[in-house]
């Protein structure tokens, strides 16, 4: 079987060879269920965050019987969520789905806790165009929204105001430096090109979107203690360039900057190409591809600069860190550093969440020195929530337990 | 007649077996793979067994004839990679909504386009001509990303009963139905317009105005037939591209349509939805183009002559 999502379950001994085709044999894999209402675990090494990972989606229960009873689990299209079919044990049950159109969920009267669930159901919109969900919402057609398209956040937070949200979300935007492309390969280039970066500029004026300036790769969160220091610093870029033999800029080669076919993503690397060429006199000649194409470009790591982002899948360094190993899929900078796995391979072993975390920051700081990526912002969401929904918390994970919400009218 | 029908339909056949192959390797060709289209890399092994679920890890040439053979003794359109559900469910929950919404809009295509034709014919050179024309010429212009919107601001902002966007009232079908007729309209109208006035200019019309028949017969009755056949013939093909769904106008009013799958099928390298629906499409329009000639066939006598 295949999931993209399936490395969520690798922490569990047996289950990455399992998954990998490495054995046939499912009791390899150390899990079970001694009764209805016990799930037994047996972990490779000690996951403080396995809390944080049991939230994902992954780890959710589904009803093996319903599933059998419509055909094979690994079958390709196993029609066991179509709406007459599924059953399920959350606070809602699914009542209609069509593609496209909507998603409707209905209280689950079967819910251990229905008393305390609020709504009678909730309809979710599949609206692809930002501009079309904000005005939807200016119309008083939606609730909530799942985004604010940039040009309307000013419009939005001067005409509903009390409406607007503007909140962290677990997510990172950089841009990946090929590491093996020359001039790519020296670092001093990295930092130079990284600092000459107006993280500030970006966000007020071309993603306009309240997002912090990223100082490391780690979005800041809890207890952890992002080392990133990373400033802009356009006299330091210059001294660097120089030192590199490129004086001023002069005899620097043209690079490639990939990115997307998105007009958001055109604006911004328009905005980097200006400051490149202002502050350190060299020229970048910006390549957009439609998602895909750029997408295996990237893979094929036929770029010099490519625009790239990261949401974290659980609260938790890691999931930041660990994608930057040697050949890891979610690389593609051609950058390793063997520290860096041993200290990554040193966190796993330790139980500690402090001294993880201080280990973790360890890797990061020498990942961050290295500079593979240049960090540009810290993401945030924006969008708009109607005054009468209620119980609505700003989270991290953009993870909402919808039995808390509820509508009240003022 | 039968005979004609049967040799669009063979015709027929042939466009289309033409059409999956060209569709078939442009797909293979394109950069990506159905599994590479997520931010989120997957491993290697998991990569060869989603494209071993699917049969993409056969042989090009296989897959070739597996997929034309499934559609005639399963009648299967294939599963969507993407969505993990039959490419027939797909089309069968979308296309009405692309139906309902093609029709209203070659209505209102009709509507507004075939009567400021036949107005700016017959006052030629006049105020009300230069203004239908005018009208015409911006309906050309404007792209339906913008009518949209702006049909967005100004009508469903301020109207009650009309909503920015969704479908699910009957309503809702108005505003997404203009802005997609609207270009049609415009087409129609300047058609309607060159071809009325060539007729006008005909002998059999100064006749008809000599024996002294008010302008109204002379331009419904004797005109209207012959001046409208080009508009017929583009008719044809235009209906099967306003019910075939608009990416555009889809994603502005939330019409649950076939016009998304297809573009985001493309994007996502869905290699089944994009055959499926190329497909149906392809049927649509051959049958449309073959309703066009029978419909010019019965208003024209000449080209019935010829053809039968």
């Amino acid at each position: 079987m295949g999931s993209e999502y399936s490395f969520m379950l690798y922490y569990i001994i047996g289950a990455e060879d399992f998954h990998k085709g490495k054995t046939k044999d499912f009791s390899t894999v150390k899990v079970s269920a001694p009764d209805s209402h016990t799930l037994k675990v047996n972990l490779r090494s000690p996951i403080p965050f396995l809390p944080e990972i049991t939230k994902h989606y992954t780890w959710f229960p589904v009803p093996k019987h319903i599933i059998e009873k419509h055909g094979k689990p690994e079958d390709r299209f196993n029609p066991w969520t179509k709406p007459q079919n599924i059953q399920s044990n959350g606070a809602f049950t699914l009542k209609s789905w069509k593609l496209n159109d909507h998603i409707e969920i209905q209280r689950n009267p079967l819910y251990w806790d229905t008393k305390n669930v609020a709504l009678n159901g909730i309809r979710f919109l599949p609206i692809s165009n930002s501009f079309t969900e904000d005005r939807m919402f200016y119309n008083e057609q939606l609730h909530i929204t799942y985004t604010i398209a940039p040009d309307l956040i000013e419009y939005s937070r001067k005409n509903f105001k009390d409406m607007t949200r503007n909140e962290f979300y677990f997510g990172t935007y950089f841009i990946r430096c090929n590491v093996k492309k020359a001039p790519l390969q020296d670092v001093r280039i990295r930092e130079a090109l990284s600092i000459t970066i107006n993280q500030q500029d970006i966000i007020d004026f071309v993603t306009m979107g309240n997002q912090s300036p990223a100082a490391g790769i780690v979005p800041p969160f809890a207890s952890y203690n992002s080392p990133g220091n990373i400033k802009f610093d356009p006299e330091r870029a210059k001294k660097l360039l120089d030192d590199a033999g490129y004086p001023e800029g002069n005899g620097f080669p043209k690079i490639n900057f990939l990115t997307t076919d998105r007009e958001s993503s055109k604006r911004l690397a328009e905005a980097l190409q200006a400051m490149w060429k202002k502050y350190l006199g060299i020229e970048i000649s910006i390549q957009q591809m439609e998602w895909t194409s750029y997408l295996n470009t990237m893979m094929s790591k036929d770029y010099d600069l490519a625009a790239g982002g990261w949401i974290g899948d659980y609260m938790d360094p890691l999931t930041f860190l660990d994608m930057w190993i040697k050949d890891g899929g979610n690389n593609r900078t051609n950058w390793s550093n063997e520290r860096f796995e041993e200290l990554l391979g040193e966190a796993e072993r330790t139980a500690g969440q402090k001294e993880r975390y201080e280990i973790l920051g360890r890797a990061e700081k020498l990942f961050l020195d290295e500079r593979p990526i240049l960090p540009i912002y810290w993401y945030t969401r924006n969008y708009l929530i109607h005054n009468h929904v209620k119980g609505w918390d700003p989270l991290i994970l953009d993870n909402h337990p919808y039995k808390f919400l509820d509508l009240v009218a003022d | 007649m039968l005979k004609y029908i049967l040799q669009r339909l063979l015709q027929g056949l042939l466009v289309m077996a033409a059409l999956y192959t060209i569709v078939f390797f442009l797909v293979g060709w394109m950069p990506g793979d159905p599994f590479s289209s997520n931010e989120k890399n997957i491993s290697p092994e998991v990569r060869e067994n989603m494209k071993k679920a699917w049969g993409l890890d056969k042989p090009l040439w296989q897959q070739y004839l597996i997929y034309p053979k499934n559609l005639i003794t399963e009648g299967s359109l294939g599963v969507s990679t993407e969505k993990n559900r039959p490419v027939w469910d797909i089309i069968l929950q979308s296309f009405p909504a692309s139906l309902i919404l093609g029709v209203s809009a070659l209505f209102i295509a009709v509507g507004i386009g075939v009567p400021i034709g036949i107005l700016s014919a017959t006052k030629k050179n006049t105020a009300i001509d230069y203004g239908g024309m005018a009208i015409a010429m911006i309906g050309i212009c404007i792209p339906s990303f913008i009518i949209g919107p702006v049909l967005q601001l100004t009508l469903a902002a301020k109207i009650p009963a009309l909503k920015i966007a969704g479908w699910g009232h009957p309503l809702d079908i108005i505003l997404p139905s203009i802005t997609l007729g609207l270009g049609t309209a415009a087409y129609l109208a300047r058609l309607t317009r060159g071809s009325m006035l060539e007729i006008l200019n005909q002998d059999y019309i100064r006749t008809a105005k000599a024996k002294g028949l008010k302008t109204f017969t002379v331009v419904i009755k004797h005109a209207l037939r012959g001046g409208l056949l080009p508009s017929v013939a583009f008719i044809g093909p235009a209906f099967a591209a306003l019910i075939s769904g608009s990416f555009i106008v889809e994603t502005i009013f939330q019409v649950p349509g076939m016009g998304q799958h297809f573009v985001n099928a493309a994007i996502k390298r869905d290699p089944f939805v994009l055959r499926g629906v190329v497909l149906f499409y392809g049927v649509l329009i051959v049958f449309m183009n073959l309703a066009a000639d029978l419909i010019a066939a019965a208003l024209n006598p000449r080209i019935r002559l010829e053809k039968t």
